[in-house]
């Protein structure tokens, strides 16, 4: 009888932690999608502060020394906290772990951009209108995996580009047509 | 609805309240959660014991 009892409450008790911890997550999910931008975990509503540039393309350079950028896909309207990598002029994005179940469960991102590339990304304060392009071929493929490897210190190599567990998407200035492209 | 059912609803609108109108909590709800992803149980205790 008393085992039972001690049983009970454990069982009480657990119920009770698991039932915060899912209401607070929920809570930070639901609030992160209707924000303007995203929060650190969760996917946000779309990017609307900041000044949106146009005109000739800007010298990334800057992008160096910026670790983290916010980017919003027009369709569907979600963002999320990206790493990013200025290579030969050019600023690319990184998705690691595809292929996996993370990427069935979690990173629905990548495949929406392929889809339809076009993109708002915020960086430094500033909305940017852009175009999504897969890479997985080229001569840039190197370059970037480099670059990444040496900014976040986490080896990415060609290899896992070749793979599919590693996609690479170049920032590339906006175009009229709305699908995404794979180059 | 039993009291038991009431009072499980009342504490998933109370941790929805605290965690969405106390600044701070979420951020460190989240931050806590992403250490947890990145390195582990160490990576928690090492962010609560700073």
């Amino acid at each position: 009888m008393k085992f039972r009892t001690l049983f009970k409450k454990l069982s009480i008790s657990i119920g009770a932690i698991l039932l915060i911890f899912v209401s607070a997550l929920s809570a930070l999910a639901v609030s992160a999608r209707f924000a303007d931008g995203p929060s650190v975990i969760f996917a946000g509503g779309p990017l609307e502060a900041g000044e949106l540039v146009t005109g000739p393309e800007p010298d990334w350079g800057f992008a160096r020394e910026i670790n983290l950028i916010e980017l919003q896909l027009l369709e569907p309207p979600r963002s999320r906290i990206l790493w990013v990598a200025d290579y030969e002029g050019k600023l690319y994005l990184n998705s690691n772990y595809m292929g996996g179940l993370r990427q069935r469960l979690w990173k629905k991102w990548p495949g929406e951009a392929e889809k339809d590339g076009r993109a708002i990304l915020r960086i430094d304060g500033k909305r940017y209108e852009r175009q999504l392009v897969r890479i997985k071929t080229g001569d840039a493929i190197e370059g970037v995996t480099k670059e990444f490897t040496r900014k976040y210190g986490v080896a990415m190599t060609p290899e896992e580009v070749e793979k599919e567990e590693l996609w690479l998407f170049e920032l590339a200035p906006p175009r009229t047509s709305g699908s995404g492209v794979i180059r | 609805m039993s009291r038991f059912s009431i009072t499980l609803v009342g504490l998933a609108i109370f941790t929805v309240v605290i965690v969405l109108f106390i600044p701070g909590v979420g951020d460190t709800i989240e931050a806590s959660l992403l250490r947890l992803l990145a390195n582990g149980p160490r990576g928690l205790i090492n962010f609560w014991s700073r």
